[in-house]
């Protein structure tokens, strides 16, 4: 008798603990279906913001393509960021896939694209935003989290505050890519979290909002 | 990925489910037993109070005992565990049986003292500050027409709570009166509580009477009457109120004092299980380890996230407001707006404390009224067991450093 009840409520835990695991490996599945879909999506909305730069800098070089091209890559880059924040999120999260490293190699290098297409429309415009490379660890825990989301924080209220004069693009210096490995061997960075100001000024540890506006003049 | 803190989660998440899955399934089994017993066995009963310093109580217990309704009470017998206050004279006043002794220590000492006085074919212990209700002895003396059973068990409440560690406790009780009552379908109840058990006084002789060396002779004399093939009961209708510790301090004396029983007993059997056959003790005993090392193990991994979390809460939060940015982590947002298997495996265990917690109440003819009973049932499952094992910690610390007293 005791040695049936105990199977009995063996049982039904395995079930539950297993219906468990799959519900949770299902919904890290969809939030990583979503993902990619979403990184496709950006993708193609990259590759047609960058066509249409090139398109312009062909044929249309006036002052319109000029304010076109740059309004073009302000709502991309506004769109990618915001899908980073859904991006960190996620991979928060998830548990049981690994899968996301990879998109979010994608990710950074859709925004590294971004941002060498906005400093060279902005030689080419002479427009007068800036930008911000921040650059964070994929693997920091802990009170490193902390100090990122702390600066991330700080950013975010920068790019309200700035009124659209500021753009940022969060890079991961430890994932495993070649092209960011150029930054950081160009302009010195070695520890996060850091953030570059138009490709001028590096600023090492937690920066606070009046550093930035003071340095960006905004 | 998973981290270890993850998978040591997924374990503990896994134990506890099977636990609360188990419960579940002994209350379906319960359910389908019918437990009216006929009252037609009557065999003679000795009470037996030992008391210490208990001037206070004593006359009340003495009355609740003689206002039993039972027709073959052979004797009621005081034992005066060397007070220095009127116990004595109180009892003998109130025209019981009084043996005297010099104080020991634990209550193993007056219980075996009186043994070789016991007439009755059934030894009742009562402790000097609990009043079992008028028809709890003879529901509870129905369980013994069964040969093997050693122990009867009864239902054990909380007298007048009044103080939040005192509602805490009535809680506690409550649960507790019900788990034994499932645990009897294991054959694995491993305790006599104190304030109202029943032994067949023959059965209790011979195999030596309580354990001296034993600072829970309760939880002892529970695990032998198993390790030797008897049976012990649970009474749910036999009903018992008693005297708790009124303030925090006394709290924790007590249950540090319970868990280095509990400890000491596990130590004296463990290893007798290893080298015996198949024993009734066994899931008692396992049920027993495995909750305390269980406790140990949540508790430290309890701690870790606590520390963690607040440092990074405290590191945000202040660096946050002087830098006049949001002063709440999105970090923190992103795991409270998001679920994934932690927090839903987490919510799952919560509702089935909450289950036990009212089917607890229900089955023992309980009620949670209002607001006030609501908040202590929070403070309960929130705070209250996360205590036990920071206590079992403290035990084992004061077993290993030898610095024992009841």
């Amino acid at each position: 008798m005791r040695n049936y009840l105990l199977l009995k409520a063996a049982v039904i835990t395995v079930i539950i603990f297993s219906v468990g695991m799959f519900l949770g490996m299902w919904m890290d599945g969809q939030r990583y279906e979503e993902i990619k879909n979403e990184i496709t999506s950006l993708n193609i909305d990259w590759n047609d913001a960058r066509l249409q730069s090139l398109y312009y800098q062909t044929f249309l070089e006036d002052d319109d393509s000029c304010s076109s091209a740059l309004e073009v890559n302000k709502k991309l880059t506004e769109k990618i960021f915001s899908f980073g924040e859904r991006l960190e999120k996620y991979e928060r999260i998830n548990r049981f896939s690994e899968e996301v490293l990879e998109q979010k190699k994608v990710y950074t290098l859709l925004h590294f694209q971004l941002w060498l297409n906005s400093i060279s429309l902005k030689k080419k415009c002479n427009a007068d935003y800036n930008t911000i490379i921040y650059f964070y660890s994929h693997y920091a825990t802990g009170i490193e989290e902390e100090q990122q989301d702390l600066q991330s924080s700080v950013l975010i209220d920068a790019i309200h505050r700035c009124d659209g004069n500021l753009i940022v693009f969060p890079i991961p210096l430890d994932m495993d890519i070649q092209s960011i490995d150029l930054i950081k061997a160009q302009f010195g960075i070695k520890s996060t979290p850091t953030i570059l100001i138009n490709e001028q000024t590096v600023l090492e540890g937690v920066q606070d909002t009046e550093t930035i506006k003071q340095i960006i003049g905004c | 990925m998973l981290g270890i803190i993850d998978i040591m989660f997924l374990v503990f998440v896994f134990v506890t489910m099977f636990f609360s899955f188990l419960f579940l399934v002994l209350y379906l089994e319960h359910r389908k037993r019918d437990e009216k017993i006929k009252e037609d066995f009557f065999p003679t009963v000795s009470v037996v109070i030992p008391a210490f310093n208990e001037e206070k109580t004593i006359l009340s217990t003495i009355n609740a005992i003689k206002n039993l309704n039972y027709p073959n009470l052979s004797e009621i017998i005081v034992v005066d565990d060397g007070s220095s206050d009127k116990t004595r004279e109180l009892a003998e006043s109130a025209g019981v049986k009084v043996l005297t002794k010099e104080n020991q220590g634990q209550k193993s000492f007056p219980l075996n003292f009186a043994l070789p006085h016991v007439k009755g074919k059934i030894m009742a212990c009562v402790d000097a500050d609990s009043y079992p209700e008028p028809n709890s002895l003879r529901k509870a003396v129905q369980f013994f027409k069964d040969e093997k059973v050693a122990s009867v068990t009864t239902s054990v409440y909380v007298r007048n709570a009044k103080t939040i560690i005192e509602r805490l406790q009535s809680i506690e009780y409550v649960l507790i009166v019900w788990a034994r009552k499932l645990l009897e379908l294991l054959d694995s109840i491993y305790v006599t509580p104190g304030a109202l058990s029943l032994y067949r006084t023959d059965i209790l002789r011979k195999i030596g009477g309580f354990d001296d060396n034993n600072i829970t002779e309760d939880i002892e004399i529970a695990w032998r009457f198993l390790y030797n093939g008897y049976k012990i009961k649970m009474s749910l209708d036999s009903e018992v109120c008693t005297g708790i510790p009124p303030s925090f301090k006394d709290w924790g004396q007590q249950r540090v004092r319970w868990a280095i029983g509990g400890i000491q007993t596990t130590l004296k059997y463990i290893p007798k299980l290893f080298k015996s056959k198949e024993s009734t003790l066994t899931f008692a005993a396992s049920f027993f380890v495995l909750s305390y090392s269980f406790s140990i193990v949540g508790f430290f991994i309890f701690i870790y996230i606590i520390y963690q979390k607040i440092s990074e809460f405290l590191y945000y939060f202040i660096n946050a407001y002087m830098m006049g940015t949001g002063v709440i982590s999105r970090n923190a947002l992103n795991v409270i707006t998001v679920p994934n298997i932690f927090a839903t495996f987490g919510l799952v265990i919560l509702i089935l404390a909450i289950v036990w917690v009212a089917i607890s109440y229900r089955r023992t003819g309980r009620n949670l009224r209002g607001i006030g009973d609501l908040f202590d049932l929070i403070l309960y499952l929130s705070l209250y067991i996360t205590l036990f094992p920071a206590i079992l910690i403290y035990a084992t610390t004061l077993l290993l450093m030898n610095k024992i007293k009841w």
